[in-house]
């Protein structure tokens, strides 16, 4: 057990990160700050089991995610969560959608993709269900590796691979659709 | 979309995630360089990734920090610990 002073000043700077994972997770506020505090003091009580010089974060994130399945999950009203329909196995980028981003004659702008694909990112996110979100989370958000995330889930490569897939498809084509909803997708390279 | 864009798109995610074997990972580089189509996609893939995350970045309120605060006091002394 480490002592209190030492425990906070590891983790601190972390807690903004486990927070914006516990939001996405829990998807409201005073849920992910249960989940965060809960995360941290199993964490404190458990830091003598945390091997110095490893990485923190992904220790913390997985006690997080962890909580979020076990707990979480069990105790929330909503409806169970189904797996994606077969569409989230097709990746978006094949579609017509993205067939007239292809053939724009200049590079896309970063400032405009932006543009098209800030609207709705959160309800997308929340919106895939939780075996897909988590994945999703850690690759897109964190960064970690496919092999951080199996360790940090606790499951094969390939699944984590195939959730991660499936689960990035239909966020992309969710972000493509929220756009041309809101008439944000053009389609010719526009003139600046 | 010829049959070589439809296979490297279907390495896409893998190629950005840094996460291909070498020879797929070269031919995905030198496939970019002479198909603009896929090199769009390669692009906007990316900058969808760079949107994600800096769209979700939150900021902690200071009253959560102070509860957490408060709740390893509490803990601490729970545990009999300085």
């Amino acid at each position: 057990m480490a002592d209190r002073a030492t425990f906070e000043e590891d983790v601190t700077g972390l807690v903004p990160q486990l927070y914006g994972m516990a939001l996405r997770l829990a998807r409201n506020r005073p849920d992910a700050e249960d989940l965060v505090q809960e995360t941290l003091l199993k964490a404190y009580r458990g830091y003598h089991t945390f091997r110095a010089g490893t990485n923190l974060r992904a220790w913390l994130l997985r006690i997080l995610t962890n909580t979020f399945i076990n707990e979480h999950r069990r105790r929330s009203r909503r409806p169970k969560e189904t797996e994606l329909d077969s569409s989230g196995e097709v990746t978006p980028y094949r579609s017509n959608a993205y067939e007239r981003i292809r053939s724009w004659s200049r590079a896309p702008e970063d400032q405009l993709i932006e543009q098209i694909f800030e609207s709705d990112i959160v309800e997308a996110i929340e919106n895939l269900p939780v075996i897909y979100r988590i994945p999703v989370l850690l690759a897109d958000v964190e960064g970690f590796s496919y092999k951080e995330i199996a360790k940090t889930l606790d499951l094969p490569m390939g699944t984590v691979m195939s959730r991660l897939h499936r689960g990035r498809n239909a966020l992309r084509k969710a972000l493509w659709e929220y756009a041309s909803k809101r008439g944000l997708t053009p389609t010719e390279v526009p003139h600046v | 979309m010829s049959r070589e864009c439809r296979q490297v798109i279907t390495h896409l995610y893998s190629y950005v995630d840094g996460e291909l074997e070498v020879e797929t990972e070269h031919r995905l580089v030198q496939h970019f360089e002479y198909c603009p189509p896929c090199k769009n996609i390669e692009i906007v893939e990316r900058r969808v990734r760079y949107t994600i995350r800096h769209h979700l970045k939150e900021e902690v309120p200071e009253v959560f920090m102070e509860r957490l605060r408060g709740r390893l006091d509490q803990e601490t002394r729970r545990l009999g610990l300085r």
